[in-house]
């Protein structure tokens, strides 16, 4: 099997005061706030390189941090066949009424799960 | 025309479609069809189709019902990807690296083939194509649900 869940995997507990901050540039940290503000957001994760989540919100709060650990891992094997060895930028998973996207920041990952809207607005495209 | 050929036909047409498209992968039942035979020399289709379903599997873990999340785009520096599980096999499409918004219209025109190449694919594999499994919206309801309790 090429992967594996981590769901029993204790998750690191971090200190509030310096978590996001130890991540995150403050353009990044202003721009997840905004984010996660919108009211088509209704799922966040920040995860580290490492696949330990940062922070999390909302639905699925401790769910969406392991199994996003183990999609980017899966999505960089896959790239790496294809000879892409960076870090892959962006995933998204779309589904019927929701969709999830894992964004590449500078020393963090982050996860956003929204309800699809219909027209132009989309939150998503400010960090894709 | 061989049976493997309706099936490459189809892809060749999901690329001459889409011009961003420049390779495909299709595979059901252990059978893998491809647009480009030198893929099999350069990349280990297996593992990319395993990699593939994974992703799909590990999904199942949100608890969103299994149609939920149907289709992975990946972007990557050089490539990007679609992943795309249908009833029946999954897609894959290496394309020039795109952003989003080019990934939506893509869909579109994507979403025309997926009927023809799903038939194919059964006939290839020898089963009868009235077999195709019924479209079903569990997943969008069990979601809902989901989402009516956080509210």
């Amino acid at each position: 099997m090429a992967f594996q869940l981590i769901h029993d995997s204790p998750v690191a507990v971090h200190d509030r005061t310096n978590s996001t901050a130890r991540f995150l540039t403050p353009e990044e940290t202003i721009e997840m706030a905004r984010i996660q503000k919108d009211d088509s957001v209704i799922g966040y994760a920040l995860l580290s390189m490492d696949g330990e989540e940062i922070e999390s919100s909302g639905a699925w709060k401790s769910v969406l941090g392991p199994v996003f650990a183990n999609i980017f891992d899966l999505v960089e094997n896959f790239g790496e066949e294809f000879g892409e060895r960076q870090k892959c930028p962006m995933v998204l998973l779309d589904g019927k009424e929701f969709e999830i996207a894992g964004v590449l920041l500078s020393s963090a990952r982050a996860i956003f799960l929204r309800r699809k809207e219909k027209g132009p607005n989309n939150v998503l495209r400010r960090v894709s | 025309m061989s049976l493997e050929e309706s099936v490459k036909q189809v892809l060749r047409k999901i690329a001459h479609h889409n011009r961003d498209v420049f390779g495909c992968i299709a595979t059901y039942d252990k059978a893998t069809y491809s647009t480009l035979p030198e893929i099999y020399d350069l990349i280990d289709v297996d593992a990319v189709i395993e990699y593939a379903n994974n992703m799909f599997v590990i999904t199942e873990a949100l608890e969103t019902g299994d149609e939920q999340f149907d289709e992975v785009f990946l972007e990557f520096q050089g490539h990007s990807f679609v992943v795309r599980r249908m009833r029946i096999g999954l897609l894959i499409l290496a394309t020039k690296p795109i952003k989003r918004g080019a990934f939506r219209k893509m869909q579109l025109g994507l979403n025309l083939f997926l009927k023809p190449l799903e038939r194919a694919l059964l006939i290839a594999s020898g089963e009868d194509h009235d077999r195709l499994p019924a479209e079903t919206k569990l997943g969008s309801r069990s979601l809902r649900r989901v989402f009516e309790n956080l509210v």
